[in-house]
C-alpha cells in the first residue's frame, strides 16, 4: 500500500506539489492524469527519493513505513518500483549486467542470496520473451540508441524482473505504438496482484483500455483535485482537464 | 612502405610550430650534453646512424626540453620534471633479470592464451626473460645488434623517427637508444598468437632509460599486438622509449597497450610513430594509469590510399598523477578513415591531458576523420585539458571533433539508484560502463575482459579509501 499524505516539495524554491494526497491500497490501480506542468513526474520522482527535492511537509508511506528518509536504492529494495517517463541511456553497460546488478543489490540489502547466473538468465530470457524484447536488445548498453517504444518496455522488462510490491508508471504509453501498448499492459496486467498496487500516469484512455484502474485521479497545480472510478478516464478524454484546472485556480 | 622510403620523409623535419628557443640551458640539459658526448662510445650503429645521432642531438640541442612555452608540450612540462639528468641506465644483470622474473612469470600466469613475450628491460632486450620459441613468419632482433650487424630494420626503426615532426624527446630519444627490439611480420603471415612487448624497468637504480623499437609488418601481414609498461622498483626513473609500427599494404594490427601506474618520481615519455601503406589497418586500444608525470605520444601518418586508423584509449588517474595522451594523424593521402576516441576518468588532483591534431593535405580528398575526447571528473582538485585541432588543406573531406568534460550525470546517478543499486556502486557501475565503452571496440572478449578487471580493480581502490 502506498499513502502520499498532505504531502509539499519543491524545487530550487520552486512550490511543485502543494498538499498532494492520495492513497493506493494493495491490488489496486490507481490513474493519475492530468496536464503537462501539473507536477505529476516531480510527485513520482519524490516518492522515488531524486535528490534536489526539498520536501517541505507531509509523508510517503509504503506498506506503513515512511520513505522519505531513506535514498532511493533503499525505496527500491523495499519494493518501490519507478518506470520512468524519460528512461536514461547507460552507456557501457549492457542491459543483462546491468538487470543483474539491480536484482542482486535489492537481494543483498534484503539479506537475500545472489541469484545464480542460469536461474538469472532463465528468468531475463522468460520476461523478455514476453515482453518482446530481443536478444540483441540485452547484450546492447541499456537504452543506448533504443528507440522510445524499446525504452519502455525495457521499464517493463526490469519491473517484471525486480518484482516490487508498489509500481509508478509514468506516461509508460507515450511513444508506444498500438502493438506495444498492448505488450506493455499485458506486462502490467501479468504483475497485477492482491498486494501489488500501481499508479498509473497517462495523459491518455489508450492506455486505461489496456491496464483498467480501479480508481482515476486528476492532478493540477501539485494535488489531486478530483476522484472517480474509469468512468472519470473517459470523461476526461471528451471534455479535457479544463474545468478541473479551472476549479483548482 | 617504410619512411625512409617514402617521399613525405625527404621533405625537411620541421621544427615544432611556436617552439622557443631555450637560450638558457638548465643544469639537465647541460649534463644531457654532457651525457651525449661522453658516451658516444657506446652509440652502436652505421656511420648513417651515428649521423642521425649527431643530427638528433643538435636538434635537442636547440628546442632543450619540452616546455610549456611549446605548443605541443603546453600542458605538459618535461623541463620542469627534469631536475637533473639521470645516469642512462647499465646493462641489466644476472641480479636485475631475478628481481623481475615473478613480474614475468605473473604475466605469464594471467595469458588466457598462448603470447609471444618480448621483454626489453631497462631499455635492453632479454633474450632469457623474453618466448623462446617464435610462431612462424615472425623474426625477432635485438635493436642493439641490429645496429651493429647493419641491419636493414635497425635503419628502418631510426629512419621511422622522421615521423615525430621534429619533437625534442623524439630527437632525445634518437640520439641515446641503442636499445630495444624489432619485430618483422613476413608478408602474408598471419600470427595466430599474440605478440606482446613488455617495456619493464627494473627501478633498481636512479637511470634514465632510452630505447628503440619497432614492430614492421609486411604487406598482407596480420598480427595482435599487446604493450606493457611497468616498473618494478621505485627509484626515480626518466623512460623516453620509441616505438615503431610500420604497416604494410593491407596488412592489419591490433594493438592493445597498457601502462601500469607509476609511482610519483616516474617520468614516462612513450612515442608511437605509424605509417601506413595502402588498404592497411591499424587498431590501438590503450589503457593508462598515471604516473608522476606520463606522457604517451602518437604520430600516425597514412602514407598510402584507404587506410584505417583507429586509436582509442581510456586514462584512468587519481592522486596527483599526470598524463598526457597526445596525438599527430597525418593524411597525407586520399579516402583514409582515422578515429581517436578517449575517455578518462580523473580523481583527486589529477590532471589528465588529450591533445588530438589531424592534419589534411591537400591531396588527401576523401578523408574522414573523426576524433572524440571525454573526461568525468570525480573531484574538485581534478583537472582534464582537451585540446582538438583540424588542420585540412583538401576540400572534399569529412572531419570532426567533440570534447566534453564534466561530473557524473546526476540523472543517470539517480536513475541506476532507483533500480536498488547504492550510491557507490551506482557510480562504479557508470564509470565501468565508460571505460568499457571504449574497450569494448576490442575485438578479443579474453583481452577485453582482462582490461576491464584492471578498470574494476582501479574503481575498486576507489571505494575503498
Ligand atoms: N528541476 C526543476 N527546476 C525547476 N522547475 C522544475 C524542475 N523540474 C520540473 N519543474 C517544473 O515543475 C512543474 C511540474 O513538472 P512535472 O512534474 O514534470 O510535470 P508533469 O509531469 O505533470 O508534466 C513544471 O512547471 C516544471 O517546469
Ligand atoms: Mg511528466
Amino acid at each position: 500500500m502506498l499513502e502520499i499524505i498532505d504531502l509539499h516539495a519543491e524545487i530550487d524554491g520552486k512550490k511543485i506539489l502543494n498538499g498532494f494526497s492520495l492513497t493506493v491500497k494493495d491490488g489496486e490501480v490507481a490513474a493519475i492524469m492530468g496536464p503537462n506542468g501539473s507536477g505529476k513526474s516531480t510527485l513520482a520522482y519524490v516518492v522515488a527519493g531524486r535528490a534536489g527535492y526539498e520536501v517541505t511537509g507531509g509523508d510517503v508511506r509504503l506498506n506503513g513505513k515512511s520513505l522519505l528518509d531513506t535514498g532511493a536504492h533503499e525505496r527500491a529494495a523495499a519494493g518501490f518500483f519507478l518506470a520512468f517517463q524519460y528512461p536514461l541511456e547507460i552507456p557501457g553497460v549492457t542491459t543483462m549486467t546491468f538487470l543483474k546488478a539491480a536484482i542482486n543489490a535489492q537481494r543483498k540489502q534484503r539479506g537475500e542470496a545472489e541469484l545464480s547466473t542460469p536461474d538469472f538468465m532463465k528468468k531475463v530470457r522468460a520476461a523478455a520473451a514476453k515482453l518482446g524484447v530481443r536478444d540483441e536488445m540485452l547484450r546492447r548498453a541499456l537504452n543506448v540508441g533504443f528507440s522510445g517504444g524499446e525504452k519502455k518496455r525495457l521499464e517493463i522488462l526490469q519491473m517484471v524482473l525486480l518484482e516490487p510490491s508498489f509500481a509508478i508508471l509514468d506516461e509508460t504509453d507515450s511513444g508506444l505504438d498500438i502493438d506495444a501498448l498492448r505488450i506493455v499492459g499485458d506486462g502490467v496486467n501479468s504483475l497485477r496482484s492482491k498486494d501489488r498496487g500501481f499508479l498509473v500516469i497517462t495523459h491518455y484512455q489508450r492506455l486505461l483500455d489496456h491496464i483498467v484502474p480501479d480508481t482515476v485521479h486528476v492532478q493540477s497545480q501539485g494535488r489531486i483535485v478530483k476522484s472517480g472510478g474509469p468512468e472519470l478516464a473517459h470523461e476526461l478524454e471528451k471534455n479535457g482537464y479544463r474545468d478541473y484546472v479551472a476549479a483548482a485556480e | 612502405m617504410s619512411p625512409q622510403q617514402s617521399e613525405g620523409a625527404a621533405r625537411p623535419v620541421a621544427e615544432p610550430v611556436g617552439a622557443v628557443i631555450s637560450v638558457l640551458r638548465n643544469d639537465a640539459e647541460k649534463a644531457l650534453a654532457d651525457l651525449f658526448a661522453n658516451s658516444r662510445a657506446l652509440f652502436v650503429g652505421s656511420a648513417e646512424i651515428a649521423q642521425r645521432r649527431e643530427a638528433a642531438f643538435a636538434r635537442f640541442s636547440r628546442l632543450g626540453l619540452p616546455n610549456r612555452r611549446v605548443e605541443s608540450w603546453h600542458y605538459t612540462d618535461l623541463r620542469g620534471a627534469f631536475k637533473s639528468a639521470l645516469p642512462l641506465a647499465a646493462m641489466p644483470d644476472a641480479q636485475a633479470r631475478a628481481s623481475v622474473r615473478a613480474r614475468i612469470e605473473a604475466l605469464r600466469a594471467a595469458d588466457t592464451q598462448a603470447v609471444t613475450r618480448l621483454v626489453v628491460l631497462d631499455g635492453v632486450f632479454e633474450v632469457e626473460l623474453s618466448s623462446s620459441h617464435l610462431p612462424e613468419g615472425l623474426r625477432v632482433t635485438p635493436t642493439c645488434n641490429a645496429l651493429i650487424a647493419g641491419d636493414a630494420c635497425a635503419a628502418r626503426a631510426f629512419a621511422a623517427g622522421d615521423l615525430g615532426q621534429g619533437d625534442a624527446a623524439v630527437a632525445l630519444n634518437e640520439a641515446f637508444a641503442t636499445g630495444g627490439v624489432i619485430i618483422e611480420v613476413a608478408a602474408g603471415a598471419m600470427i595466430d598468437h599474440p605478440v606482446e612487448i613488455v617495456f619493464l624497468s627494473s627501478g633498481r637504480a636512479a637511470h634514465a632509460i632510452y630505447s628503440r623499437s619497432a614492430l614492421l609488418v609486411g604487406d598482407g601481414g596480420v598480427v595482435r599486438f599487446f604493450e606493457r609498461r611497468l616498473t618494478h622498483g621505485q627509484q626515480p626513473i626518466q623512460r623516453n622509449e620509441t616505438l615503431f609500427v610500420d604497416l604494410g599494404q593491407k596488412s592489419i594490427v591490433r594493438h592493445v597497450a597498457v601502462a601500469e601506474h607509476e609511482a610519483k618520481s616516474a617520468v614516462d615519455v612513450a612515442t608511437t610513430l605509424v605509417c601506413m601503406a595502402a588498404d592497411a589497418e591499424f587498431t590501438s586500444t590503450s589503457l593508462q594509469f598515471g604516473a608522476g608525470l606520463r606522457r604517451r605520444q602518437i604520430f600516425a601518418r597514412m602514407d598510402g590510399p584507404h587506410a584505417r586508423c583507429s586509436l582509442r584509449g581510456v586514462g584512468l588517474l587519481r592522486g596527483d598523477e599526470h598524463s598526457d595522451t597526445t596525438i599527430v594523424m597525418e593524411h597525407v593521402a586520399p579516402g583514409c578513415e582515422s578515429r581517436e576516441t578517449f575517455n578518462h576518468i580523473v580523481d583527486n588532483d589529477a590532471t589528465g591531458i588529450f591533445q588530438g591534431k589531424v592534419t589534411v593535405a591537400a591531396q588527401a580528398q576523401k578523408t574522414d576523420g573523426k576524433m572524440k575526447s571525454r573526461a568525468i571528473l570525480l573531484a574538485e582538485g581534478a583537472a582534464m585539458y582537451n585540446k582538438p585541432e583540424l588542420e585540412i588543406f583538401a576540400d572534399d573531406v569529412t572531419c570532426g571533433h567533440g570534447a566534453t568534460c564534466g561530473s557524473l550525470d546526476d540523472n543517470q546517478l539517480f536513475y541506476v539508484q532507483s533500480r536498488g543499486i547504492p550510491k557507490a556502486e551506482a557510480e562504479a557501475l557508470l564509470l565501468e560502463g565508460f571505460a568499457g565503452e571504449v574497450l569494448d571496440e576490442i575485438g578479443n572478449e579474453q583481452t577485453r575482459d582482462a582490461l576491464m578487471d584492471e578498470v574494476r580493480a582501479w574503481l575498486a581502490q576507489r571505494g575503498q579509501k
